[in-house]
């Protein structure tokens, strides 16, 4: 039952919060979105069983000696995203796509719309190889889940309920029928009782005359085949790295400490 | 000749207090290390909660690799004490004196996160 923690780091040095960080949600999988150079997290790490996987050096990739993690072939072509299988020991194994958007102060929509479209055809050829959809994905998109480049069909598609018509695809007008990812950060947006309303992965208020100060840049979603194995009770959005504050007094990311991001936790059953 | 425009001041030779404590702890750790790795303080003019003015910024520096862990922070009060300590291992909120200070530093170096990570910064640097 592997536990997905991930995290931008904005290549930061931020050992000393990762390390607690993992000591305390325990997780099979850890991804470092912006990984630094310069870190000394195989090291550190490697005590509690955790191994660098080798792949894109823009995501660190850290499993458990106890998961079988394969990157898959074509991961190469891609800059911002990665494609690994999972296989937790005696378990069904899975296909996990990691991205990192391209950034929004220096990209549309429309940019990282072409990305995602790329990383779904390709998750789909990948998914038609091994003959099953038990397929995440997850990172820093750089877009919240109602943003065309999520939530369109010539993006990544990924969409706020499970089923639509009890089919894992759907009709799209002008392009027949259509498969997609179920996204549950939607129910996590705005659901924090002691936050703010919409508190999520990220703060930024540009003093534009709407502003929704809380994005949820970093989401996970995943197929609505294997929805029901996301625990979606325990997706979480982390506030602390063990005793350690991520946030500020006013519950917005502390970026001097930390990242601009908040981690986020999720498993899978 | 020139004229003195300002007072004379009382300037301690010495840290005192919170400072004194922390600089204390770092002093050990790198005698103990062969100053391999080293308990380094910053000390942040600014950036503490309403409650907490002073914050004293506490990692782990290894000189050879020029790498920082950052280990814990010590916020202080205006008057100094109380101070809180907040690590990924401990939290304590209220800690009265130099005496509870030393406490707490210590509880922090002995936890088994702190060890492995010393133990294993000196493993980087043989």
């Amino acid at each position: 039952m592997p536990r997905v923690l991930f995290w931008n780091v904005q290549r930061k040095p931020l050992d000393g919060l990762v390390v607690p960080l993992v000591a305390a949600a325990r997780p099979d999988l850890l991804i470092l979105v912006e990984y630094p150079s310069g870190s000394l997290l195989p090291g550190l790490l490697a005590a509690d069983g955790y191994t660098l996987r080798p792949g894109n050096a823009r995501f660190g990739v850290f499993a458990r000696t106890s998961l079988v993690t394969v990157r898959e072939p074509g991961s190469g072509v891609f800059e911002r995203a990665d494609f690994w299988r999972l296989t937790p020991a005696g378990e069904d194994d899975w296909l996990l796509a990691v991205v990192h958007g391209p950034d929004r102060r220096n990209a549309t929509d429309g940019t990282r719309r072409v990305l995602f479209k790329r990383v779904a055809d390709h998750v789909r050829s990948v998914e038609a190889r091994t003959g099953h959809r038990r397929t995440v994905v997850c990172g820093d998109f750089n877009a919240n889940p109602f943003d065309p480049s999520v939530l369109d069909a010539d993006g990544l598609h990924a969409i706020g309920v499970k089923r639509v018509g009890r089919e894992p695809h759907r009709g799209v007008r002008e392009q027949g029928r259509v498969d997609y990812f179920y996204n549950p950060m939607w129910r996590l947006y705005g659901t924090d009782p002691a936050g703010d309303a919409a508190a999520a992965t990220h703060y930024h208020h540009d003093r534009q005359s709407a502003e929704l100060c809380w994005h949820m840049l970093d989401q996970v979603v995943i197929r609505p085949e294997a929805a029901d194995r996301l625990a979606e009770a325990e997706l979480r959005i982390l506030r602390a790295a063990g005793k350690i504050p991520l946030v500020r007094a006013d519950g917005r990311p502390d970026d001097t400490r930390a990242s601009d991001h908040l981690p986020v936790l999720f498993r899978l059953i | 000749m020139t004229t003195a425009l300002w007072p004379e001041f009382k300037v301690e030779e010495k840290p005192t207090g919170v400072v004194r404590v922390l600089e204390g702890a770092g002093e050990e750790l790198g005698r103990k290390t062969g100053g391999r790795v080293v308990f380094r303080v910053l000390q942040q003019l600014a950036g503490g909660t309403p409650s907490w003015p002073f914050r004293y910024e506490c990692d782990l520096w290894v000189p050879k690799l020029q790498y920082r862990y950052f280990l814990c922070d010590v916020f202080a009060s205006a008057e100094g004490f109380p101070v809180r300590v907040t690590s990924g291992e401990i939290d304590r909120p209220d800690i009265a004196d130099e005496a509870a200070l030393q406490a707490a530093l210590a509880e922090l170096f002995h936890a088994d996160q702190v060890r492995k990570i010393v133990q294993n910064l000196l493993s980087m640097t043989v």
